[in-house]
């Protein structure tokens, strides 16, 4: 399969500024630290991981919301990291991204026409008559009724404003979409109409998918590669059915041991994590997760792992193997 | 022991009168916990879990909102008979409550040891010294690493986790005999939430506390429930145990929930979400309020709302489905 994003040795270091006024040391969050991963066509790539392992930042990274402190990104064979912004934008139009929250990301005094429409008409893609047209045309797509376009984003429920939010989002028509945790706030049979129009879409568009939650559930639902996340590193990446049916990382291993599985008589081996995610000002030597795992050793206390191969699916960011 | 009831609602009807009307957030709900045993509430948001929780303690905003029938039934008392100061002995004491967002409840300018040893020196008469001690031993019982240094924090240099956990030793404080959480682990990941729940398991294995867990995952309910209410637009549609829940759903809203659910075995198929949304609490359909989405509704489910009956050995469902397959097969034998 041909490769639509390359990310190598991504990182992003937020300055913050600790202790008195005077004594001018300044720290870094090592919200992102040397992560790196490819994005085939038309393949949904799961980013998952504990709160603050840097997810939405890696994302926001991709389609430059953020500018990255080191590292390569590289779309269809373009290293977007040497570009200006003005060299950029037209790329904008090819990766889009879908918010977490579809209450707070649509402005209120838009109807929906409009807030589709608003990024077609900013990239001058259509006008007058097809703007009209284009934006029935993603209605439907969307599964909305293009009568409701006049409508505000208050009238509309969760899972509908979530799909306007989907909609403004292909309205370029776009290769890749990085979406942060789109069903985390929605009730499950809302979530499962959104979950069904992403799958729907790719299989009709070929569109990627940069795919973040924290729902494994979800995950395993839609992805065919997942990368696990934990304190700015990747752990793992690895096809879906061998993720959940033998997780190598140990870390990889407590997530899907925690996942809630909904039958009652389900066996539960669970591997409760001690302890909390340490700041990602001051990762842990070595291994970032040797202080929480079971099977550290002197060895995991001072080197760092680093993402090796251990067949042709999956890689593992682990001592152990 | 499990088989003593700890708490009986009956009939309860929350309401709120705002301009437009009265929501009928809470309309007839009815259930039961006992001691030593976990209910889940589960339901779409907006179905009037929260607001039936808040009820319960009689912490509903009045106005608008107001409780206007039923019974609330707790250790030999119906608490919607009680003054607000005996209401007050309750609340925090024998009831606790854990919310979704700890922030809101903790205090930010106040260390979180002293949050908890006041709770203490209030309900239970403890001195500053004993108060301190017990606050320790609880934030021991939560897993709060380095309890010793902890005590002196505020609320904000805790993350999500702790945050929670420093809620649920405060609502242990007084070793409630029912702890109410409102979804407790909604706002936290996969691995912390499995902590959070083992916890829970815990208190109700050593207190032998009742537990209502509201939540909208049902993969939470099959992990630690014993037994399940399900409502929908302000009642309860369905109560089982948890195994008969999900091994034979009865009402078509249950069904449907279970069918949205990602799991494994659905992956391949599509996924078959409820279609339609639920009803305004404004305007409540004459009939049954599932009835605009159901797969399976009859003229009689549009003219008529269906009781709430016994469909097999203790599991109650409020659809008149199984009556009529049940009143067709009595009629064909
Ligand atoms: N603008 C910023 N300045 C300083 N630190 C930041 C900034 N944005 C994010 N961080 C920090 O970077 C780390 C990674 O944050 P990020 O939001 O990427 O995590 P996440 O994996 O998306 O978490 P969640 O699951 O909670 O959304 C966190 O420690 C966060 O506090
Ligand atoms: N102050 C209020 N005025 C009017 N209506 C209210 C008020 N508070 C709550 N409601 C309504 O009561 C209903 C039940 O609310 P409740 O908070 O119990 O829902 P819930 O089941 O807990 O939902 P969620 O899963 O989103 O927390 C909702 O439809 C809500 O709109
Ligand atoms: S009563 Fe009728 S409409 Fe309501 S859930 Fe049962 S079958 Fe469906
Ligand atoms: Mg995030
Ligand atoms: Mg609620």
């Amino acid at each position: 399969m041909e490769k639509l994003l390359e990310v190598a040795g991504l990182k992003k270091y937020f300055p913050i500024r600790k202790g008195s006024l005077f004594s001018r040391e300044t720290k870094y969050v090592r919200a992102v630290d040397d992560v790196s991963f490819d994005i085939h066509k038309g393949e949904v790539l799961g980013l998952v991981g504990e709160s603050g392992s840097g997810k939405t930042t890696t994302g926001r990274l991709l389609v430059r919301l953020l500018k990255a402190t080191e590292g390569d990104i590289v779309f269809e064979g373009k290293d977007t990291q040497a570009m200006t912004d003005a060299q950029f934008r037209p790329l904008r139009r090819d990766m889009q991204f879908i918010f977490q929250d579809p209450y707070s990301s649509l402005n209120p005094r838009l109807t929906v026409a409009h807030a589709i429409a608003e990024p077609i008409r900013l990239h001058g893609v259509a006008t007058g008559k097809e703007v009209e047209e284009r934006v029935g045309d993603l209605m439907n797509t969307v599964g909305l009724n293009p009568r409701m376009a006049s409508r505000y984003p208050h009238e509309f429920s969760g899972g509908q404003r979530q799909r306007i939010g989907i909609a403004r989002a292909l309205a370029l028509n776009p290769k890749l979409i990085i979406a942060d945790e789109p069903v985390s706030a929605l009730d499950v049979s809302i979530q499962a109409q959104v979950l069904n129009l992403l799958h729907r879409l790719r299989d009709e568009f070929g569109l990627s998918y940069l795919f973040i939650a924290h729902d494994l559930n979800v995950v395993q639902h839609l992805c065919e590669r997942i990368a696990v996340m934990y304190l700015g590193k990747l752990v793992e990446v690895a096809d879906r059915e061998s993720l959940y049916a033998e997780p190598l990382h140990p870390y990889t291993q407590a997530l899907t041991s925690a996942i809630p599985v909904p039958n009652p008589r389900a066996k539960r081996d669970r591997v409760l994590l001690k302890g909390e995610i340490p700041s990602p000002v001051n990762p842990p030597s070595g291994c970032h997760f040797h202080p929480r795992c079971q099977f550290a050793t002197e060895q995991c206390r001072q080197v760092v792992p680093t993402l090796k191969k251990v067949n042709a699916t999956r890689s593992v960011a682990c001592h152990l193997y | 022991m499990t088989g003593t009831p700890s708490l009986n609602v009956v009939n309860l009807k929350t309401h709120f009168f705002i301009r437009e009307g009265v929501v009928r957030a809470v309309d007839g709900v009815s259930f039961s916990v006992d001691q030593g045993e976990v209910l889940g509430i589960v339901g779409e948001s907006g179905c009037g879990k929260s607001i039936t929780a808040r009820s319960i303690l009689r912490l509903v905003p009045n106005p608008p909102g107001r409780t206007v029938d039923g019974r609330i039934e707790f250790e030999g008392k119906d608490l919607l008979e009680l003054s607000e100061s005996e209401m007050r002995k309750v609340r925090g004491n024998r009831i606790s409550m854990i919310f979704q967002d700890p922030m809101t409840y903790l205090n930010p300018t106040m260390k979180v040891g002293d949050q908890i040893t006041e709770v203490l020196r209030l309900h239970l008469d403890m001195n500053e010294t004993q108060a301190r001690a017990r606050t320790l031993e609880l934030f021991r019982d939560v897993n709060i690493p380095e309890p010793e240094g902890r005590l002196d924090n505020y609320p904000h240099e805790f993350s999500g986790g702790m945050r929670q956990r420093v809620m649920i030793a405060m609502a242990l404080a007084c070793e409630p005999g029912l702890l109410i959480a409102d979804e407790p682990t909604t706002a936290l990941d996969v691995t912390v939430q499995a902590q959070i729940l083992d916890l829970l398991r815990r208190i109700r294995d050593d207190l032998n506390s009742a537990i209502i867990l509201i939540t909208h995952d049902l993969g939470v309910v099959a992990e630690i429930c014993d037994k399940v209410v399900v409502m929908y637009a302000g009642q309860v549609v369905e109560q089982a145990n948890v195994y008969d829940l999900f091994d034979e759903p009865k009402h078509p809203y249950t069904r449907g929930l279970l069918d949205s659910l990602p799991t494994p075995e659905h992956r391949v198929d599509q996924l078959k979400p409820i279609p339609g949304q639920p009803p305004d609490l404004l305007r409540i359909p004459k009939g049954c309020n599932f009835a605009p989405r159901c797969a399976y509704c009859m003229q009689k489910c549009i003219d008529e709302e269906p009781p709430f009956r016994e469909v097999a050995p203790g599991h109650m469902s409020r659809c008149w489905l199984d009556s009529v397959t049940q009143t067709a097969v009595a009629a064909a034998e």
